[in-house]
């Protein structure tokens, strides 16, 4: 996933963004894990801790790119972050599964939805189309969840979760045409949007002020 | 819902600090507490942001 000269300082610097931004996301809902004894936000804290690190074994594999010294091009590590990230979206995902299953929704059916053909034999293929296909089912999810909550934040994660799937997309097309750079920077990009719409509930959340006490 | 589970959640939420029991002339009276105010506001704004993400606390 090489970049081309001097996008890869950039590429590099959004991937920590990305691991900002997820870390963030893990903490809020951690917070309210403590509190609120929630399984869906240990799930939503698991999903953004896996999706943080994931970031942060990617953004160290660019960075050896640029220091040599630090160099992590080993294909274990780079397998190892895309399957971080998997693991990530797939718990994503999972919260949607269990939310629905617990209504005993129908939506269960939307669990199909996004069918994607899995072809290749690399295994870092298989991840970056397994991370599509969660992200797409979380997409589908948060716009149903808008139907019925009417909600304009769940319909903005939506979209925010579009961008990504869309990142993850570029992700698994520059696996498939490595020597096309642009391909990469797109899906950081688009990640990086995603992730950045994603964070706007813990800015909304920091700038209420929740306090309180010790936990109940 | 029935006396007996009200009695029940009635006793740990006062156990818990939420609510604040008042007894005067043999009546009992609830009243939540600054604890509890806490408590609901934690809990709505964290219901918010699980709902942003399109799931429910």
């Amino acid at each position: 996933m090489a970049l081309p000269g001097g996008m890869t300082l950039v590429g590099d610097f959004l991937q920590f963004v990305g691991v900002f931004v997820s870390f963030s996301i893990a903490y809020v809902a951690y917070r309210g894990l403590k509190q609120t004894e929630s399984s869906s936000l240990l799930r939503l804290a698991t999903a953004f801790i896996f999706l943080g690190f994931g970031f942060l074994v990617e953004g160290l594999v660019g960075l050896g790119q640029i220091v040599p010294a630090l160099s992590l091009s080993a294909t274990a590590v780079v397998v190892g972050g895309l399957l971080l990230e998997t693991t990530g979206y797939f718990f994503l995902a999972f919260s949607h599964v269990v939310d629905v299953m617990l209504s005993k929704k129908t939506g269960v059916a939307l669990l199909v939805f996004p069918i994607i053909s899995l072809t290749g034999a690399q295994l870092a293929d298989v991840l970056s189309i397994l991370s599509f296909y969660f992200v797409l089912y979380g997409v589908v999810e948060t716009v149903y969840s808008y139907a019925r909550t009417r909600k304009p934040d769940t319909l903005l994660i939506a979209l925010g979760l579009s961008l990504i799937g869309g990142g993850t997309f570029f992700q698994w097309l520059s696996l498939l045409y490595q020597y096309v750079g642009v391909l990469s920077l797109l899906q950081i990009i688009l990640q990086e949007m995603g992730l950045l719409i994603l964070f706007t509930p813990v800015l909304r959340f920091a700038m209420g002020g929740v306090k309180v006490n010790g936990p109940v | 819902m029935s006396y007996t589970r009200m009695s029940k959640l009635l006793s740990e939420l006062v156990g818990s600090g939420l609510l604040v029991e008042l007894n005067k002339d043999k009546i009992s009276k609830y009243m939540i507490s600054e604890k509890g105010i806490q408590f609901l506001a934690a809990y709505y704004s964290f219901e918010d942001f699980a709902q942003s993400f399109g799931l429910r606390l």
